[in-house]
């Protein structure tokens, strides 16, 4: 998997996400944990650690509790956002960090779901290219 | 049966070296201790070993992801010492003497033996091979205080960096025409560094917009997302000199720090090139820059992490070190 980005958001174009699916699918997740600590309600905004491994999922669990100003950066990170419509994915692990590559198959399979606008933390537009080149060219 | 070494320091004064938590029978050894990493590393300098040698007892140990470069090994085997995977034993003199006789012949030797082989040829010395991340058995625990002042010892010396994971051979270049006296790129960012890390908000944009209408830099308006909710977008400011720094600067910060203010400084890959946006901004950068005006990893795969993938103290380090480059302005 290469870098092309940090973070990703996901709008989807013809139709509202069903929100409950997408937090049922993060739930299902292996090594995925709802934060704890998150300063929004849950109506606002949901978010969730992608750690593709038990012992990063300990890890960012007692790094939250402990230092609950900051995001331990070695987890991807997933925000729902329930009333915004909007999806917003941060890969702060290495490209080949199981958390990596857990939330590379997230982004996958709501792009699988929905037809999506795609920008990035640089304000880049991938919507083009993914309709050209599949959803997997996102992370090539 | 414990594996031995003696090693001497720059003094001449001779130490066992002991792979293992066994411990010694011996009483006229003493276990030596180490209050934290700087202190076990300055040890690990001071001693007279060769680089082989080391890496032979890297691989003894089964830390087998070191890199032949001296300082990624010397913190390699500060660190073991300090979680007591290495144990070090002052000898006394007695002991001593014999031992510097009959290691008179290398610099790192088997002291079972008068006649000590190098460290190198020793019978049943088969690599260890990488077993589970060490410090999740290991006694010792360094804490985050002390990991963090390893990176920042890491980012002093250059150990931060992995060039060989650089994505197009630039990365070597840049550091070093950064580091040159007078830089040859970035010299702005070494001055930006520590001025722009103890502004809040309002004074960090009048500064850096006082920069802009000053002709010491561009700055552009690119719409980006907004994490905080009920905000679709915010203006990221992006601010290039022409010596290779870019400071970028988002009002509503990032996904994990929504409405927080963030910076960053970044050196360019080539100074005389304007950010290209798009799907090369990310690749355009080659390092970001500490509060000290100091290069440090832009993102974990260019960073040379001294410790076991996957560890607890591989994600303390990893941590520390991302945390140097991405701030957040008080408001």
């Amino acid at each position: 998997m290469k870098i092309n980005f940090l973070e990703l958001t996901l709008r989807p174009i013809h139709e509202q996400f069903d929100i409950s699916a997408v937090l049922a699918y993060l739930k299902a997740m292996p090594y995925c944990s709802k934060d704890s600590v998150s300063e929004y309600s849950d109506d606002l905004l949901q978010t969730f650690m992608i750690c593709g491994t038990q012992i990063t999922l300990e890890y960012c669990k007692k790094e939250r509790k402990e230092n609950p100003d900051n995001f331990p950066l070695v987890c991807s990170v997933v925000l729902v956002y329930p009333t915004d419509n909007k999806i917003g994915i941060g890969f702060y692990g290495d490209a080949e960090d199981p958390c990596y590559i857990d939330a590379a198959k997230f982004v996958l399979h709501i792009l699988g779901q929905y037809k999506c606008n795609i920008s990035d933390e640089f304000g880049h537009d991938w919507t083009e290219q993914v309709e050209k080149k599949g959803a997997e060219s996102l992370f090539e | 049966m414990p594996l031995k070494y003696i090693v001497k320091d720059e003094f001449g004064k001779s130490y066992h070296l002991v792979l293992s938590r066994e411990t010694q029978t011996d009483e006229s050894l003493e276990p030596m201790s180490f209050s934290n990493s700087s202190n076990a590393i300055r040890f690990v300098k001071s001693l007279k070993v060769d680089e082989n040698s080391w890496l032979n007892i890297l691989r003894k140990i089964g830390s087998t992801s070191v890199k032949r470069d001296q300082d990624a090994i010397t913190i390699a085997i500060a660190d073991l010492i300090q979680r007591g995977a290495i144990t070090v034993y002052t000898i006394a003199p007695t002991t001593d003497q014999k031992h510097m006789a009959s290691s008179s012949r290398n610099k790192t030797s088997n002291p079972d033996s008068d006649d000590s082989p190098p460290v190198e040829s020793m019978p049943g010395n088969k690599p260890a091979g990488l077993g589970p991340p060490v410090d999740d058995n290991a006694g010792y625990q360094p804490g985050a205080a002390d990991i963090k002042q390893q990176a920042d010892a890491d980012i002093e010396s250059g150990a931060a960096h992995d060039f060989s994971q650089d994505e197009d051979g630039k990365m070597k270049q840049v550091y070093n025409d950064f580091q040159a006296d007078p830089p040859k790129t970035g010299a702005t960012a070494q001055t930006l560094g520590p001025k722009l890390s103890t502004m809040k908000e309002k004074e960090f944009t009048e500064f850096m917009d006082a920069e802009a209408a000053a002709g010491k830099c561009t700055s552009k308006v690119e719409i980006v997302d907004s994490f905080a909710p009920g905000k679709e977008k915010q203006n990221m400011m992006k601010y290039e000199y022409p010596d290779g720094t870019m400071v970028r600067y988002k009002p509503d910060g990032d996904l994990i720090r929504k409405g927080k203010p963030t910076y960053s400084i970044e050196i360019k890959k080539d100074a005389s090139l304007a950010d290209r946006g798009g799907t090369e901004a990310i690749h355009d950068v080659a390092f970001k820059v500490d509060e000290k005006g100091r290069l440090v990893p832009k993102w974990p795969h260019t960073m040379n992490d001294p410790y076991a993938p996957g560890s607890t103290l591989s994600k303390n380090y990893t941590n520390a070190m991302m945390a140097t480059g991405h701030k957040i302005l008080p408001k």
